[in-house]
């Protein structure tokens, strides 16, 4: 092997290793429908708060928030380019004072709706659920069986942000001396996983669909 | 020889470029440094594990505290809601002492006293099943999606009286609470999510087994870099150290293998700096000796021959002499040029005679320079002694011989034979002075004290010697002058050598050459 040629290998290695830890898109069939001027889609996602993930309940019922976010995309088949891009959040909790899980959810633009269910389950499925979401006007979408798109939903779990964690629990921050810092910094060139979120769940529709030519 | 056996004798000699020694060192250094570092290594394991228990420790307790805490907030919306219920019912009581059997048409002002008695009541209702009959409502509050309140409405009271109970009506209570006490729990819900979470660095956050493993990761990193490092150090410190035993092992062989003139290379001002310093000093002390003594060799071996020529040329000379002698009396003078002839010849045969009586006499006098009987002697009385008897230079007057004082040195010396030195030298400076037409001739005689030595210059203002005649001057029989016998500096050399000193040649600030006689000081009893 040239000396390149290994080099580029090793430098490689890395983005190999991440591409591999990285979240696959699993394909799952989804419903659209073109109603006015939106194009709207229908899908779920229940694996991301499955009702057998007994710590994910047991978060639910004691009335503790989980929050579900949903990155949506719009791509027109070949292109790597998103047509449109949205996110969703859901918060469902079990809510104590009402005797009732709620579900809020926020789509931007559109503000905060909040339903109410007596039973989990049927509360669980409601914020997995995303029921006929507008994804894009049809005006911004070629029609055609020439034009096909597809979506992506990556659904995240309580995601976790720097900024969610209190500051006494980010190690090597300000304050704690240069040498502490530059240790963090060297510990941090070996951390080869960072969790987004408590779980992660991504799909890609299939098959893909196109708007019927009027 | 031939080539291979050359190449096998360079190869011996050539220091090895991966040195056995240095192996070692470099594999001992290693050694230890895997050794060190693994221990350090190990260490940190332990020392990451042992707190890496510990906070799991902790955060299995603080875990324990919020499923108590949520467990408690439960109890607490219980407690609340048993409290809105009382406060409902006392609500009802009052309402229906108040209203009695009056008009359902002075409810509204009844609730509404009610209501603004009450700062958390949010509405008060009259209910018959699902329907609302009468609401009273606080104006001005902030609907409960904003945030600012949570609601809670308390169980529907039955009213009593007949009013009520005819109407079948019954008292709902809608209170407002602070949100604090609901965010106060979601605050405990994520800490319970997050802790074992680890933000390192402002965007990075990090499970903390994964966390844990980067330390172990970055651990060995740094380890096999100290490691590398260490190596490299390790590497070029043997490699100095090693060189320098190469280069004195190497210098030594080609001592053993008779090379005198080979010499270590500077190694620095260390211990095996010394070392080759010291080894250097000693092959120069070899060598001067070696060269001393094949000197002396030389020497002894002329004077060997000199004595036997002196004795088998200096027996038949008498007796021929005196046959000429006689040849030129017994002259009958009956013819003259038969006269003329013997009479030459006979001139000629005695001037060869008396050449070959000088030429016998040198002889003699190199090999009669007697062993050198020592004993301590005052340099300054050698030079006094030599002033009194040769103070008169030559026969001119402008001619000078100047004796510097001497310093209060002792010497272990014969005194006759360094006086006969110093003879020779300041004849020979006053020769060559002559041969090279130096008016007025200067000889100057000083001594200088150097540590444990004393030298004594004998200069002139002559024509010097050459530097690359300088050796070649004490060499028997080795002299520039057409009638020097070249003896001289031989037998003042060979002097100087018994009294284990040293004699050079060196430029003298008077023009000319300085004889250096170096001797080593006697040391006065203390």
């Amino acid at each position: 092997m040239k000396r390149r040629a290994f080099i580029a290998a090793g430098l490689g290695l890395p983005l190999v290793t991440a591409a591999g830890g990285r979240e696959l898109l699993r394909a799952r069939r989804a419903d659209f429908v073109e109603i006015g001027e939106s194009v709207l889609m229908t899908v779920s996602l229940p694996e991301l708060l499955s009702t057998r993930d007994r710590d994910a309940m047991a978060s639910i019922e004691s009335a503790f928030s989980t929050t579900l976010v949903f990155e949506i995309k719009l791509y027109r088949s070949g292109s790597a380019r998103a047509v449109s891009a949205q996110r969703r959040i859901v918060k469902i909790q079990w809510n104590p004072w009402k005797e009732r899980f709620g579900v809020q959810t926020s789509d931007p633009g559109q503000g905060t709706r909040t339903a109410y269910f007596r039973g989990r389950n049927r509360a669980i499925a409601w914020a997995v659920g995303l029921d006929r979401i507008q994804i894009a006007r049809s005006q911004d979408l070629d029609r055609g069986r020439d034009a096909t798109y597809f979506v992506t939903v990556v659904g995240q779990r309580n995601p976790i942000t720097a900024a969610l964690l209190p500051e006494d629990v980010v190690v090597g921050g300000q304050g704690q001396g240069s040498d502490l810092s530059a240790f963090s910094r060297w510990i941090g060139i070996f951390i080869r996983d960072t969790p987004a979120a408590e779980k992660t769940f991504a799909i890609r529709t299939t098959p893909a669909f196109y708007l019927v030519p009027r | 020889m031939s080539v291979p056996s050359l190449r096998r004798q360079r190869a011996a000699l050539r220091v090895p470029w991966w040195g056995r020694l240095e192996s070692r060192v470099i594999t001992a250094l290693v050694a230890l440094g895997i050794l060190c570092v693994g221990a350090s290594a190990y260490l940190v394991k332990l020392t990451v594990e042992y707190f890496d228990g510990l906070v799991g420790a902790a955060i299995e307790r603080s875990d324990d505290a919020v499923d108590i805490a949520a467990a408690h907030y439960g109890d607490l919306v219980a407690v609340y809601k048993d409290a809105y219920r009382a406060r409902a019912r006392a609500l009802a009581r009052e309402v229906e002492a108040e209203l009695g059997a009056a008009d359902l048409d002075d409810v509204s002002l009844v609730l509404g006293r009610a209501l603004e008695a009450e700062a958390d009541l949010v509405a008060l209702s009259l209910v018959r099943g699902d329907e609302v009959v009468i609401e009273v409502e606080r104006r001005g509050l902030l609907p409960e999606g904003s945030g600012a309140w949570i609601w809670v409405a308390a169980d529907p009271v039955e009213l009593g009286g007949p009013l009520f109970v005819a109407e079948n009506l019954e008292l709902s209570v809608l209170f407002a609470l602070d949100p604090a006490i609901e965010r106060r729990h979601q605050a405990l819900g994520r800490l319970k999510r997050e802790g074992e979470h680890i933000a390192v660095g402002p965007r990075v956050i990090v499970d903390r087994d994964e966390l844990e493993n980067a330390v172990f990761r970055a651990i060995a990193a740094a380890s096999a870099l100290v490691l590398m490092i260490a190596f490299i150090a390790g590497f070029l410190l043997a490699r100095a150290t090693t060189r320098k035993v190469s280069e004195l092992s190497r210098v030594m062989r080609e001592v053993a293998g008779g090379d005198l003139s080979v010499r270590v290379r500077s190694l620095g001002k260390d211990e095996l700096g010394v070392l080759g310093a010291a080894f250097n000093g000693m092959l120069d002390e070899l060598a001067a000796a070696q060269g001393k003594v094949a000197y002396l060799e030389r020497v002894s071996a002329w004077q060997e021959m000199a004595r036997r020529i002196a004795h088998e040329i200096k027996n038949p000379l008498t007796p021929i002499q005196l046959a000429v002698q006689n040849l030129r009396d017994k002259d009958p003078k009956v013819n003259a040029r038969f006269s003329a002839l013997l009479q030459t010849s006979a001139e000629i045969v005695e001037d060869e005679i008396e050449a070959l009586r000088r030429m016998v006499g040198t002889f003699s006098q190199l090999a009669k320079v007697p062993e050198a009987q020592l004993a301590k002697v005052s340099l300054g009385r050698i030079l006094t002694e030599f002033e009194r008897a040769y103070g008169h230079l030559t026969e001119h007057a402008s001619d000078r011989l100047e004796i510097v004082e001497a310093p209060d040195v002792h010497c272990l010396g014969d005194r006759q034979l360094l006086k006969q030195c110093l003879v020779n030298l300041v004849e020979n400076a006053v020769l060559s002075c002559r041969d090279a037409g130096r008016e007025p001739v200067q000889v100057r005689i000083r001594a200088e004290v150097m540590d444990d030595e004393v030298e004594i210059w004998v200069e002139d203002n002559g024509p010097g010697i050459e530097p690359e005649r300088r050796e070649r001057v004490f060499e028997p029989y080795e002299s520039s002058r057409e009638d020097g016998t070249g003896l001289g500096l031989a037998i003042v050399k060979k002097i100087i050598l018994d009294h284990r000193g040293e004699v050079r040649v060196e430029t003298s600030e008077l023009g000319g050459a300085a004889i250096v006689i170096r001797l080593p000081i006697e040391q006065a009893p203390t």
